[in-house]
């Protein structure tokens, strides 16, 4: 699967990373690709470009606060949840994701 | 959700502004107090901060309404916000910051239905940049100018004048601060916590100072959880998983900058002996604050420690509560077992997957 994912949490400074550092993870250990932008306190980092967008299967919003430039994922099939599910069960999450894409 | 998620966006915008306004004013109060009292540019620096303090329930206000309605709903969110610290009328009563809220949950569903509004084509671009505008405007004005300043306005009054009244009643004032702190403590950095925050943020700029007695009170709940696991996991090791002692220092240095999410983690695995010894120990602590009357401007952690009217009751305060915290945290928990290396992952909630 290619995953795309914006992490986004009120502060902006643990949390936001917390769950990149999550979805990173269990990606990784699942044998996804993703990529992710995180909008934390310092605003978008490593944004998401419209190539990544058109290249991924799925957007998964790990979010608690409304994220910046959501128009640019019109597009693209999307799945929202909030922060801490990235940080506590990135796995379980991923293999939703998974199941419920390809069934 | 829809509305937590505003209300979080909110917040998240507002942050910078009350972290540039707080420490200015604290820090050119304490120029003016210490180092020389007819230093014109430095007094206009502190006049200009306080300028900046009142405009944050329009900047909440406007980012509340952003999150809700987008781009258009920010300008009416803007202007009921702005309202909420300066009141149209004599009579009316500045609702502050729950103003600020209200006007921003106004203006966004309010820009939310006009969009739906169904206009002839041609009509079409004038409603977004003249009808809206316009429209949304003038209905913040009227409804925060009048029947929210007459309601809202009032009570906001009331809170603020109920809690100096606490606050110059030491044997009533601590019990404020134990709750105000234990809310912090027990969800570390969640919604509880930011409904004292939301508090504090709410008389911040009274006058009368109390918002920063309010704001000192709730450095505890901040503070004690990311400290006390960290402690807690170095000094008893054999209680703690190989993962919870590596993140032990980071954990310390987070609490002591004041974020609390770090906690988080240890909280989920153990949360009964974690969670309730942080809230005992923020507890006191706030308690200890609140109830010696200390106040200070400056946010987050350490930060806030040059500014406190008390340093020793300041310290003392936070020191208190990290140690209550983890002796009592050492002493409830259970040496680690076998099933504890991997701790089991909640499993038990749905996704959806929208277009």
């Amino acid at each position: 699967m290619k995953i795309i994912a914006i992490t986004a949490c009120a502060t902006g400074v643990a949390h936001t990373y917390m769950a990149k550092k999550g979805l990173e993870d269990a990606a990784k250990k699942l044998g996804h690709e993703i990529k992710i932008e995180t909008q934390g306190a310092a605003g978008i980092e490593n944004e998401l470009t419209a190539e990544d967008i058109e290249w991924a299967d799925i957007l998964v919003l790990a979010v608690d606060v409304e994220i910046a430039k959501r128009h640019r994922f019109h597009s693209i099939k999307k799945v929202e949840v909030p922060v801490t599910m990235a940080i506590k069960s990135p796995e379980p999450l991923l293999k939703k994701i998974s199941a419920k894409l390809n069934g | 959700m829809k509305i937590r998620r505003a209300l979080m966006t909110g917040v998240s915008y507002m942050l910078p502004f009350i972290v540039f306004a707080g420490m200015t004013i604290a820090l050119s109060g304490m120029y003016v107090q210490y180092i020389s009292a007819d230093t014109a540019a430095v007094t206009a620096l502190n006049g200009f901060a306080w300028t900046i303090m009142d405009l944050i329930p329009a900047i909440f206000g406007a980012y509340v309404a952003y999150a809700i309605g987008d781009k258009m709903a920010l300008a009416p969110g803007f202007i009921g916000g702005y309202i909420a610290s300066h009141p149209v009328t004599e009579s009316a009563a500045a609702s502050g910051f729950l103003g600020g809220l209200v006007a921003g949950l106004i203006a966004g569903y309010l820009v939310l239905q006009l969009k739906k509004v169904k206009l002839p084509e041609f009509l079409e671009p004038i409603k977004k940049t003249l009808f809206i505008p316009i429209l949304t405007g003038w209905a913040l004005y009227w409804v925060m100018g009048y029947p929210i300043s007459l309601t809202v306005g009032v009570l906001n009054e009331w809170i603020i004048r109920a809690l100096i009244q606490l606050s110059e009643m030491p044997e009533y004032a601590f019990l404020l601060g134990a709750i105000l702190s234990a809310m912090c403590a027990i969800d570390m950095g969640g919604p509880i916590g930011k409904i004292a925050i939301t508090f504090v943020f709410a008389v911040w700029s009274d006058p009368s100072g109390i918002g920063f007695v309010v704001n000192a009170a709730v450095f505890p709940g901040i503070m004690v959880p990311s400290l006390s696991v960290g402690i807690a996991a170095l000094l008893a090791k054999h209680k703690y998983t190989k993962a919870e002692i590596q993140m032990a220092p980071g954990s310390i240095l987070s609490g002591i900058v004041g974020i609390t999410e770090p906690s988080l983690p240890y909280a989920i695995k153990d949360p009964v002996r974690v969670i309730g010894s942080n809230v005992i120990g923020a507890a006191v602590g706030g308690a200890i604050m609140m109830g010696f009357g200390v106040s200070t401007s400056g946010v987050s952690g350490v930060f806030g420690m040059p500014m406190a009217s008390n340093l020793p009751i300041f310290l003392l305060a936070i020191g208190v509560g990290v140690a209550i915290s983890v002796t009592t945290q050492i002493a409830l928990k259970q040496p680690v077992s076998a099933e504890d290396i991997d701790p089991a992952m909640y499993e038990d909630f749905e996704i959806e997957i929208t277009d």
